[in-house]
């Protein structure tokens, strides 16, 4: 198992006075007995330490780590808990830390510092996508080969640990599928596709029995509701198959938001009514499943704000895939109609007047035979009901999820005065090429004809860019001769070089990020850097440069380094970083119950709290601004939709805007509703994964797993016990304080937010409002605090901590590899650097390029 | 030479209304091996699991031994008590609650596969690689819906640590099992699997160029490589074998795909069907943690109804939802007992079945005393088996899965952590 040392803040200061070896005997020796073994010795070990047998060999990597792990206790006054009996003095407890960091400077001094290696590294998911897209200069291709690939191994939450990822053979055959379809993709036949226009007038397509009442056929189609429910997609169908070629397409269409302040309450709709409405472009596939439903194909590829009432041309060019055709949706429409329904049936009821005298036939909307038994129960009970309740009242109507009038839905829209997106004429005209043969096609065959004869030249071409470095002959021939056999056993030359393009995409050399021992070369380093800042391959510039072996000059590696930064690519840093550090990956595997968090639906919040954090790290990357903004800061981004859960006004509308804060609820990490979202799992929180959250990923500490015998606690919600009172009872066992007293406290800090990042005071119980909420807690070195902010000045005392921890974090991204107990001195220079500077992110990761860890495989 | 079952020309299923219309396959025609009697038919093994158990208060008898009162999960199961068993204080010694569920049939967490032979293999991956080419597909990995993420219960695992992902959409596990190729299909197939094995040559090349470069620790890396290589060409050669076998034909008309509730019968109907044309004698059905609860009448997810807090209205919906797979599992049964083997014999008979999940408590996320159920196989069944609860006592549910191997056909004595045969369930 690999090691990794806690990392916790030290003091970079050498000792001023000389110390003996005597020292040993007399004063450490002592000091551990006196302090330490009670509880870390032969009758307990405690946080799976033993200092009863640890000898001074520093040699040693076992006796190295918890070393050091004393050492970064006792300079963080963890250790002696301050609740132990005997307590050392400063003095006494400084020349142990002072011996220990003398030993310890010496022996990193005398080790190889290049014991750990990055482990010959296979592109991710994500990396491979965006690789070959780049590559084939197919950018924008709806397709998603990638798509059935099985998921990327991680390690302490990375995904790009170059240890931990596995070529399986279900990936292989990932990759031989992937590859074929991507170069189908690239390589056009034939002369350049003529651009045609389709012109489409309502109605678009034939809605079943949920169709609007107040659609007007040749004039507009309207759209009620969002795509997370059932349907909610205008599509076309008079378009069966789709575009007929690849390319890019104008789409112009005419469209209208009506209703935005509708008649009714607008805690029953959701729909914000102080926000404009949305319209959305989504691509599906056609030829498969209903594209009035979600469907696997289904690509978003543009969202626009709506004016009220008056209709509107809106006009945008977008890349679409042969047989895909542009559906039109209402992204901030509501969502979950049957249950709005069912309520305004019920508020309203003079409103609904035709849907309610009008209604049901039970037999209709037959569910399958899998639930027969109590349907057939349910059929019963209804029919005798209708039989003794005529004429029905409206508290009965529309109510059921299996019973309505086949135009249930017409009356009740008819009647309907919710907020609609309305459709009046689309236009599609393309494919638009400026050039022919396209970019993609001369990205495999450069300028050369597509035959064998040019083999050679194509395949050495393109295998370079997609080797990232140039190629041998060796490694040339079985391409050249792959492409000769497919022809002389039958297929075309076009067909027969593809084949080679396809075994370039499946070669180790292409998936795999290939490094020699000892420093990088220039191409190696090219592809680190690139891979490390773009999550893509060296584009041009870098290749020119390692080519001219120049690369590895510091200044120009600078230069570099800042060319890439400024880069839009860095995106990919921003996102795949905070997504792997903060977590942020979790968001969505256990999403909120849409009851009770209904808004993180309505208010797309799930990509609007990434968004959020998204542009809070990229704001701090570019401006250089210190990391320690990350603790807490007076500023955040925010849309309309997240200034409405954070409880800050006047601001609206889909669009991003830099807002100043009051740091008492938000400001710095922890009150952003992503982190707070992602370490919570969709129905309630726990203080311990969020006190293990902020451990791990803000102070750098590892808590060790809970011993195997112990049963986890079985929440109870029926009362006024909180879960800190369970928590309480948990700490009361030894076995379990040790470890919960570091855990829980910081997570009680975060207590105030619910588990999609709202502010609360009560905890819920079903819709009634349930004990009050505790923040407050006590750290093991006493320090205390009453709520989040408080807590944040305690983080900030501790700003050494979050800076090593970040360093750990980049380097570990950076490098592709989990870090060892010989990284220690690495770490500890670059984190000393950035304190003389600004404590600036961008310098940071600078300092990390510029470090020879980073250089070195 | 691979041994071949026998079957009936014709066979019906009445139970879900489904009628087998079988044309002279290979698979029908006698065997030639010695070894395999005409007339003894294939043992099959199917594991079914969900990422958040079963109410334990609702799902254990209360009695252990024959004479047990039926717990509300297991009375869909009434009409076959004599045909399963129920286990308790069986599990993996694990723990981490969602993140452990994954080591349900297995148990060994990925992350400490490397410290076992064959990693964390599961029984039906390793029952999979007993039967090979010998059917089309050795085994099947299904799920009727996907949550991603730790609300799926990932079942199945190889021997290289590599979680098998499954077929989730009804539409495409009825054409891979069931669609007649169109015409001209065999001949691109054949083109595709001959270009394959092209470019793996290719790539095996340029593999074999890096070996002369790669330090030590890479070199494992690019073993890994090397060896889906060799399994990918294994797989080819297997489904060359395949090739001009033509699939079996079926009534069932081409389902489509829909969410949950709709999902679960068909593909269980999928399944009784591949099993009972010998298309797979190994299956492995994963329900996830993300279903649609509007068609069980219910408002809320399965997630949040296992986070029930003993709250009893929450509990309600969760024993909802839960009933529906045990109800849904009796139907299979049901299926399966109507489907006569040439012996006189049922498919139900030589089928082992498994159900249970990973996760012992969804409330408070235990991973012990998992919820175990195990049904047809040809064992002595119709018990509550009661293990021992103490800790230094405790016997390994991998104990039942050397049980499950060996009945499968395979002379093995261990499996993962289990190290004998489970006590107390015989072979009738």
């Amino acid at each position: 198992m690999r090691q990794f040392i806690l990392a916790v803040s030290i003091t970079c200061a050498f000792p001023a006075l000389p110390i003996t070896a005597d020292d040993y005997e007399t004063v450490i020796r002592p000091f551990l007995n006196q302090y330490c073994v009670s509880c870390h010795g032969a009758d307990q070990q405690k946080a799976d330490r033993r200092y009863d047998t640890l000898t001074p060999d520093f040699a040693d990597d076992n006796n190295l780590l918890l070393w050091q792990d004393i050492t970064d206790q006792l300079n963080l006054g963890d250790m002696p808990p301050s609740d132990a009996d005997h307590q050392p003095t400063a003095d006494q407890t400084q020349r142990v830390i002072e011996w220990a960091t003398a030993q310890l400077a010496t022996e990193y001094a005398n080790r190889d510092s290049h014991g750990a290696q990055t482990i010959y590294r296979r592109l991710n998911r994500d990396e491979y996508n965006r690789t070959v897209r780049t590559l084939l200069a197919l950018e924008p291709l709806l397709d998603d080969p990638t798509s059935a690939f099985p998921p990327d191994e991680t390690e302490e939450n990375f995904d790009n640990i170059g240890a931990a990822l596995i070529t399986s053979d279900f990936l292989l055959q990932g990759y031989l599928d992937s590859a074929k379809r991507y170069i189908d993709h690239a390589v056009v036949t034939g002369s350049k596709p003529e651009t045609k226009t389709y012109h489409f007038t309502a109605p678009f397509y034939k809605t079943g029995n949920r169709h609007d009442g107040q659609d007007v056929d040749g004039e507009y189609q309207n759209i009620r509701k969002n795509t997370t429910d059932q349907g909610g997609f205008l599509w076309l169908a008079k378009f069966p198959k789709g575009v007929p070629h690849s390319g890019y397409y104008k789409i112009r269409f005419q469209a209208q938001g009506v209703n935005r302040e509708y008649p009714y309450d607008e805690s029953i709709v959701k729909t914000r009514k102080d926000s404009p409405l949305r319209v959305g472009i989504v691509a599906g596939l056609t030829g498969g499943p209903d594209l009035e439903f979600r469907t696997p194909s289904d690509r978003p590829l543009a969202e626009f704000d709506l004016p009220d009432d008056q209709p509107e041309w809106i006009e945008t060019t977008v890349w679409l895939d042969k047989g895909y055709q542009p559906r039109f949706t209402f992204p901030n429409g509501p969502n979950r109609v049957k249950a709005i329904r069912k309520t305004l049936v019920h508020r309203y009821p003079e409103t609904f007047e035709e849907f309610i005298t009008n209604w049901t036939r039970p037999e209709d909307g037959l569910y399958p035979y899998s639930v027969e038994e109590t349907l057939a129960r349910k059929i019963a009970a209804e029919k005798q009901r209708v039989a003794t309740e005529t004429p029905a009242k409206p508290n009965q109507i529309g109510t059921g999820n299996l019973f309505n009038r086949r135009d249930g839905w017409a009356s009740f829209y008819a009647a309907y005065m919710g907020p609609r997106v309305r459709i009046h004429q689309i236009e599609i005209e393309g494919p638009l090429h400026e050039t022919w043969p396209p970019a993609h096609h001369r990205a495999v065959f450069g300028d050369y004809e597509p035959t064998l004869a040019n083999a050679e030249p194509i395949l050495r071409n393109f295998a370079q860019r997609a080797f990232r470095r140039p190629v041998t002959a060796e490694e040339l021939a079985p391409l050249v001769a792959l492409a000769n056999r497919r022809h002389r056993i039958g297929d075309s030359q076009i067909e027969s070089l593809k084949a080679s393009f396809r075994a370039i995409l499946c070669s180790p050399n292409f998936l795999y990020l290939e490094e020699q021992e000892g420093r990088l070369d220039d191409y190696a380093l090219a592809t680190r850097l690139s891979y490390f800042l773009w999550s893509a391959p060296p584009d041009a510039q870098l290749l020119e440069l390692a080519d001219a072996g120049k690369l590895s000059n510091p200044k120009i590696l600078k230069q570099q380094t800042a060319r890439l930064l400024d880069h839009p690519n860095a995106r990919n840093f921003t996102n795949r970083f905070t997504e792997r550090w903060l977590e942020l990956y979790k968001i969505g595997s256990m999403p909120p119950s849409e009851k009770a968090f209904p808004s993180y639906y309505v208010d797309s919040l799930e990509s609007a709290i990434k968004t959020e954090t998204q542009l809070f790290f990229q704001h701090i990357l570019q401006q250089d601004l210190p990391i320690d903004r990350f603790l807490d800061a007076d500023f955040t981004f925010v849309n309309g939709s997240l200034a409405r859960l954070y409880g800050i006004p006047n601001i609206y509308g889909a669009d991003f805007r830099k807002v100043s804060l009051d740091t008492s609820q938000r400001g710095g990490l922890l009150g952003h509703a992503s982190i707070l979202t992602a370490s919570a799992n969709g129905i309630d929180t726990s203080p311990v994964i969020r006190g293990i959250w902020v451990l791990e990923n803000i102070l750098g500490t590892h808590p060790a797993p809970p011993p195997p015998d112990v049963e986890p606690l079985e929440p109870d919600i029926r009362g006024a016990t909180t879960v800190r009172d369970q928590l309480q009872q948990h700490r009361e066992i030894p076995a379990c304080n040790e470890c919960h007293q570091k855990i829980d406290p910081l997570g009680f800090a975060l207590e105030n937010y619910d588990p999609i990042g709202a502010w609360r005071t009560n905890y819920a119980r079903g819709s009634t409002k349930g004990p009050p909420i505790d923040a407050s807690g006590q750290l093991p070195d006493g320090q205390s605090f009453r709520d989040v902010a408080e807590f944040k000045v305690i983080l900030g005392q501790r700003r050494d901590q979050f800076a090593r921890c970040l360093t750990e974090k980049l380097f570990t991204y950076a490098m592709g590899r989990t870090l060892e107990v010989t990284d220690r001195p690495h770490i500890d220079s670059v984190v000393a650097q950035l304190d003389n500077q600004n404590r600036g992110l961008k310098t940071l990761v600078q300092n990390i390029v510029a470090s020879e860890l980073f250089q070195t495989k | 030479m691979p041994k071949r079952p026998t079957m009936h020309r014709r066979t019906l299923l009445r139970g879900t209304g489904v009628a087998l219309a079988l044309p002279m396959l290979d698979a029908m025609r006698s065997s030639t091996r010695a070894a395999t009697p005409e007339s003894t038919p294939p043992r099959r093994m199917v594991c079914v699991g969900n990422p958040l158990g079963f109410l334990p208060d609702k799902f254990f008898p209360t009695e252990s031994g024959f004479d047990y009162k039926l717990p509300d999960l297991l009375k869909p199961l009434a009409a076959h008590r004599n045909d399963f068993s129920v286990f308790s204080n069986l599990d993996h010694d694990v723990s981490g609650g969602h993140s452990a569920v994954h080591s349900f049939l297995s148990g060994i967490k990925d992350n400490d596969a490397s410290d076992w032979p064959a990693a964390n293999i599961s029984v039906d991956q390793r029952a999979a690689e007993h039967v090979g080419a010998q059917t089309r597909f050795p085994s099947l990995v299904i799920s009727p819906s996907r949550a991603g993420g730790d609300l799926d219960p990932n079942l199945s695992w190889t021997r290289t640590g590599v979680n098998v992902p499954p077929v989730t959409n009804a539409t495409d596990l009825f054409n891979a099992l069931f669609l007649a190729d169109a015409p001209g299909l065999r001949d691109a197939r054949a083109h595709d699997y001959n270009l394959n094995a092209s470019i793996l040559d290719a790539v095996r090349d340029h593999a074999k160029l890096l070996e002369k470069k790669l330090g030590k620790s890479d070199l494992e890396k690019l073993d890994e490589y090397m060896s889906s290589v060799r399994q990918i060409e294994i797989k080819l050669g297997m489904s060359r074998q395949w090739l001009d076998k033509p699939k079996p034909q079926v009534a069932m008309a081409p389902p489509q795909n829909g969410p949950f509730t709709h999902n679960l019968p068909i593909f269980y109907d999928l399944l009784t069907l591949a099993l009972q044309t010998d298309s797979t004698r190994v299956a492995t059905l994963a329900i996830s943690g993300a279903i649609n609860t509007d068609d069980l009448g219910l408002d809320g997810g399965y997630h949040g109804f296992s986070h029930h807090g003993k709250a009893e209205k929450l509990r309600r919906g969760l024993e909802v939802i839960e009933l529906f797979q045990t109800k849904e599992l009796a139907r299979f049964i049901t299926n399966l007992k109507k489907m006569n083997e040439p012996d006189g014999s049922t498919v139900f008979d030589n089928t082992t079945i498994l159900f249970g999940s990973g996760m012992g408590n969804g409330s408070s996320h235990s991973n012990k005393n998992l919820p175990i159920l195990l049904a047809g196989g040809g064992f002595k069944h119709g018990q509550h088996l009661v293990f021992p609860s103490e800790k230094h006592r405790r016997i390994p549910l991998s104990n039942l899965f050397v049980t499950m191997l060996q009945r499968f056909g395979m002379e093995i004595d261990t499996f993962n952590k289990g190290v004998s045969t489970i006590t107390g369930l015989e072979v009738a």
